[in-house]
């Protein structure tokens, strides 16, 4: 499963059906013909994938705001340039972490985490009922330790892990969307996740 | 013995299911007689476990529908892609990657003006120059009045060897000394080449120290 073309076929599978995709492909083409309300379907469709990514990656919901913004301006300026006989949400990825790689590198405010104003996170999480504000406490402080750990990484494994553990994509998608080896990604996985293990066990010590 | 601090890298892909299936019994057999990496395995399993529990945070809306604003007012600013750019790129990469493709037309292009190049410089180059001179004499005749000329431009190759036997030349110092006194330094420098009136005939002097 090296291939481009095992790759896109293995995300086409990932989704709906084939009539989705086939669907997907046609707005794209009426939003790439300057169709407005095409490109306003493409992004209603499309935003909380691209908004939760940016978050996973940058680790602050103002920044990832920003990314999904720029994300968004950008595949309306290139759209023209899209195959629409590829699947799109690839290509979408792809441009998400490009654009995220961007603003991380000019920003650099990695070590800002999901502290919201009023003390509320940016992240809503489903809850049932039985959930006590301690515990919400707790699980915010939890996300808020793993996050800054994720922060900690190199920009490349920590993108590598990010697509690969916690998005779901297989080995081979996430080379497909970093454009490297999947030797290159089984590295960089292996190497971030040994690092996360390192910190979690010692802030677990530092308790 | 195993290197335990190497598998460590081996542990971390086997937990996700990323080892393949021959390197997974291996390490499978070497987890199950150490301790120290069971532990490892352990713990990667359940920090693994903890930032996959990030799957669930999910955007609020409210954070959605500012993203979707904030790209309505912009896009409404911009003006869409021209049918004629929409046309040229389609043309020009006819369904290619783009990466894919602008590499290909360079490589193209510099094979291409290193050809024209290579040409060029073959038809501009001139003939090749020899890397000594020869002072060169004309003998009107055996051992008689040697009239000396300026050292041409126009080189024969150096280390010359006589075929034929050559009309003696006595005292070769005479003929040196018939030179203005520039020249004759010139000429006690480099090898001199005399021309008798038979062209095949050539007579070189090789002088071995100044004033020979």
């Amino acid at each position: 499963m090296n291939t481009r073309s095992e790759v896109a076929l293995l995300w086409m599978a990932e989704s709906d059906g084939e009539s989705e995709t086939r669907q997907i492909a046609a707005v794209v083409a009426r939003a790439a013909a300057g169709d407005s309300a095409a490109f306003e379907q493409l992004v209603v469709r499309h935003e909380r994938r691209v908004l939760t990514l940016s978050f996973r990656l940058l680790g602050s919901m103002e920044d990832a705001q920003d990314a999904a913004q720029e994300v968004f301006l950008r595949t309306f300026k290139y759209l023209h340039r899209f195959d629409t006989r590829r699947p799109f949400e690839p290509w979408l990825v792809r441009l998400t972490v490009n654009v995220c790689r961007d603003l991380g590198r000019s920003q650099r405010r990695r070590a800002a985490v999901i502290v919201e104003h009023n003390g509320k996170s940016d992240v809503a999480e489903p809850r049932d009922s039985s959930s006590n504000p301690h515990a919400d406490l707790q699980s915010d402080q939890l996300r808020e330790t793993l996050y800054r750990a994720l922060a900690d990484l190199p920009e490349k494994e920590r993108t590598a892990f990010v697509l690969r553990d916690i998005e779901g994509l297989s080995t081979a998608e996430t080379a497909d969307v970093l454009g490297s080896s999947e030797a290159t990604v089984r590295s960089q996985i292996s190497s971030a996740r040994l690092k996360l293990r390192k910190f979690i066990t010692r802030t677990e010590a530092g308790k | 013995m195993t290197d335990c601090a190497a598998l460590q890298k081996q542990i971390a892909l086997y937990v996700e299911g990323d080892l393949q299936d021959a390197d997974c019994r291996k390490l499978e057999s070497h987890l199950r007689a150490c301790a120290s990496c069971w532990d490892v395995e352990a713990e990667l399993r359940e920090s693994q476990a903890l930032f996959k529990s990030l799957r669930l945070g999910q955007p609020n809306t409210a954070a959605l529908e500012e993203v979707r604003e904030r790209v309505r007012i912009q896009v409404g600013d911009l003006q869409p892609v021209p049918v004629w750019a929409r046309w040229a790129h389609q043309l020009l990469f006819a369904g290619l990657r783009r990466k894919p493709a602008i590499a290909g037309a360079a490589f193209a292009a510099l094979v291409t003006v290193g050809l024209w190049y290579a040409n060029f410089s073959r038809v501009g180059t001139p003939p090749l120059q020899p890397a000594t001179e020869v002072a060169q004499f004309q003998v009107s005749g055996p051992g008689v009045q040697p009239s000396v000329e300026k050292p041409p431009a126009v080189v024969t190759a150096p280390q010359p060897r006589m075929k034929r036997t050559v009309p003696k030349v006595e005292e070769p110092m005479e003929i040196a000394a018939l030179a203005p006194s520039d020249e004759r330094e010139q000429i006690s420098q480099t090898p001199m080449k005399f021309l008798t009136d038979d062209p095949d005939i050539i007579i070189y002097w090789l002088p071995r120290d100044k004033g020979d």
